[in-house]
Formats: C-alpha cells, sequence, structure tokens
C-alpha cells in the first residue's frame, strides 16, 4: 500500500478508510481482516488512534447500545472508543482503547465498523444491511443462514466447502433494482476462508439443530421476527441509537420477507442439509 | 387462576405492527419482539384497559366458538405469559365482577 498506516475496508460497494497512528497497527487491522490492497479513495476516512489501556473498563456486548453522545461526536462501551465523525465530508476521528483491539475482543470493535460501514453507506446512498448470518453461494444462488450463536451457521460454512462461503458471521444483504443479494464482509467468524462473491439472494433459512435434515414452513411473524433479531441496526456513527432504529429494522424485515423465501431449516452436522435444499427447488416450493 | 373480574392493560410496549394474521410486539427496555399468532393476536386487541378477564373470555368464546371452560383456561394461560413478559398489567383497584 502507498500509505503503510491505511487500512481500506472494503464492505460491498463502499470501502472505509483508516488512517491509523502506526504500520504496526495497520498490519495488525490488514491481517486480522484478511485486506488486500484496495485503489482509490474511501468514502469516509478515520484517522484511528490507539490508547493504552482499557482493561478497566468491562467490555461490553454491545457497541450500540452503550452509545452515547451527539452533534457526531460518540463516545460507546464506556470509553473504550469516542470519537467523532462528519458525515457531511465522511471524516472523522476515532480513539479506541488497545485492549478493544486485542484477539478476540476485536469482535466487538467491529462493531465500530459496522457503524462505520453504514455511514459510508448512508454516503452513496447504498442499500446494504448487514446480517448476523451464515451466506453460501451455490451455483449462482445466494443463500443466507440465519440463526443466533449457537445454531449452526458455522457448521453450514463448514459443511459447504465445494461452494463459495462469504461468510459464516456477518454478510451483506444488498438491494438494489427491486432485487436482494448476498455478499460477503470482511469481518471475521471462527470460518477464516471465506471468499468474495455476490449472488442473488435466493432463499433464507432460519437454522436450528435436527436429528435429520428437514425443512418446515413458518409463519410470517416468526419469519419477520428472526430476520429482525438478526440484522444489525443501521447505524451510522453520527447517529444516536434510539428505539426508532428498529422500527426500521422491522420495516426491512418485512420487505425481505416480501421478496425472499423465508424458511426453517432443521439439520445435522453434515453436508446432506444441501440435498433437502434442492429437493424443495425441485417439488417448487421455492422460486 | 387469575382473578376474572381483573382488567388487563398493555404497558412497556413500543410499536405493534400487524403483519398477516400475526401481530409483532417491540417492547421493553431491550426491544425484545414477540410474535402472537391470530389467536393471541385476537385476545391482545381485546386488552384495552377497560374489558375485564371475563368479558374478554366470552368474548374468546363467541370468536372461536369454543366452551367457556376452554376459553377461561386458554386465555388465561396467554394473559399470564404476558403478564409475564412484562407487556400487560392489571388495574388493582378497577376490579368488576359481573356474572357471566
Amino acid at each position: 500500500m502507498g500509505n503503510k498506516r491505511a487500512c481500506r475496508i472494503k464492505t460491498g460497494s463502499v470501502v472505509i478508510g483508516l488512517t491509523c497512528d502506526t504500520a504496526d497497527v495497520a498490519d495488525n487491522l490488514n491481517t486480522y481482516f484478511g485486506l488486500s490492497e484496495c485503489t482509490g479513495p474511501p468514502d469516509i476516512d478515520i484517522s484511528l488512534h490507539v490508547e493504552p489501556g482499557g482493561n478497566e473498563i468491562d467490555i461490553p456486548g454491545s457497541l450500540f447500545t452503550t452509545k452515547t453522545g451527539g452533534r457526531g461526536g460518540f463516545i460507546m462501551g464506556g470509553g473504550l472508543v469516542r470519537g467523532a465523525f462528519d458525515p457531511r465530508n465522511g471524516s472523522g476521528e476515532v480513539f479506541v482503547k488497545e485492549t478493544l483491539l486485542e484477539v478476540p475482543v476485536i469482535k466487538v470493535f467491529e462493531q465500530f465498523l459496522f457503524q462505520a460501514f453504514y455511514s459510508a453507506g448512508k454516503r452513496n446512498n447504498y442499500d446494504a444491511l448487514l446480517v448476523h448470518a451464515s451466506g453460501v453461494i451455490r451455483r449462482r444462488k445466494g443463500f443466507l443462514f440465519v440463526g443466533a450463536s449457537g445454531k449452526g451457521k458455522t457448521t453450514i460454512a463448514r459443511k459447504s466447502g465445494e461452494y463459495i462461503v462469504v461468510n459464516d458471521e456477518i454478510v451483506l444483504v444488498e438491494k438494489a433494482d427491486d432485487e436482494y443479494f448476498l455478499r460477503g464482509t470482511p469481518f471475521n467468524g471462527l470460518f477464516r476462508e471465506k471468499a468474495g462473491g455476490k449472488a442473488p439472494l435466493t432463499c433464507c433459512f432460519l437454522l436450528d439443530h435436527g436429528k435429520d435434515h428437514r425443512i418446515e414452513e413458518i409463519s410470517q411473524g416468526e419469519a419477520i421476527k428472526t430476520v429482525f433479531q438478526e440484522i444489525v441496526p443501521p447505524v451510522g456513527l453520527e447517529d444516536r441509537f434510539s428505539q426508532e432504529v428498529y422500527m426500521e429494522i422491522l420495516d426491512r424485515a418485512e420487505d425481505l420477507y416480501r421478496m425472499v423465501p423465508i424458511k426453517k431449516l432443521l439439520f445435522r452436522p453434515d453436508a446432506g442439509f444441501w440435498n433437502v435444499i434442492d429437493d424443495i427447488y425441485r417439488q417448487g416450493r421455492v422460486i | 387462576m387469575i382473578d376474572p373480574g381483573l382488567v388487563p392493560y398493555r404497558r412497556n410496549v413500543f410499536h405493534v405492527r400487524e403483519t398477516g394474521n400475526e401481530i409483532l410486539i417491540i417492547s421493553g427496555k431491550r426491544n425484545e419482539i414477540s410474535t402472537l399468532n391470530s389467536v393471541g393476536s385476537f385476545i391482545w386487541k381485546c386488552i384495552d384497559g377497560e374489558r375485564s378477564l371475563e368479558e374478554i373470555y366470552l368474548l374468546v368464546c363467541e370468536e372461536f366458538d369454543v366452551p367457556k371452560k376452554i376459553a377461561c383456561r386458554d386465555t388465561g394461560r396467554f394473559i399470564e405469559q404476558l403478564k409475564k413478559k412484562s407487556l400487560i398489567a392489571f388495574r388493582q383497584d378497577e376490579k368488576i365482577s359481573k356474572e357471566i
């Protein structure tokens, strides 16, 4: 990279630029996210400063619900992250406690980057959501596997090795020309062999464990509820986290339900679930 | 069993949305989401802060054509679930006694 202190985190069609204090910090982030050189200017550019300490602060589960501040300034996680962002020019500055950049806690720091993604997306009118899900592209069709931790997202990824696994933790669901697409993200789950890709989102499966592979129909309410719970709140760095966000998430979950079949998949930890998925297509139960 | 003379009212609810014949409720500080099926949705709509449980049981009997005993039992269980989720409370001082 021309600037050794720079990271370029490309997520879908937007690029988050981080300019770090040192090349070491940039290297660590580039390695962790598996970033390759990205040419062109970023959509937003944030100066990242690492501060010592952070061990004295309890690491929260969410940088969204612990976010305070306004007028472009923010504090998250009780001071683990603080900074400011100007959406008018797409630039900002953030101070992060060093403990938050250590593995595995860095997964919490990713939530700052989720917000940065949404800020970058807003500047480009990019209609896309981050979803807590596993995503696989198979025969040019995108499949979304949604579920809380422990429901099998990583197992789905591991049993889909012959296909394109875009991610087992956070995927991008992009809407363009009244159609939904599945895309990967650089964010990390347990499955590190993620690949890039983009495909029309064909079906969304709500995961659960089962003795056998089975696909079940679910009610509209249950489908929307489950998707609702796994959408990363579309909150930018400049936004306050308010209850109104949940109404937007509900709108998006309803829209997804309207456009993409959502079914329940009960499965064993083997690749046979792809056969039952093939069956429902053959039976015409998924268009 | 809950006193059928009690009057339930909704609380702690941020947003209610009907979807198909179900209802989605976003509630609480953590914005939990609950789904009510068609029967639950009907009962939820009956909870208006004015009707007693007795009156709601009767409405359920009429709507779903079930014996009073079953309506009381099943509706009562559902009401208890709503109470447990802090979606409803009871007006303790507006207990209404009516003969069924």
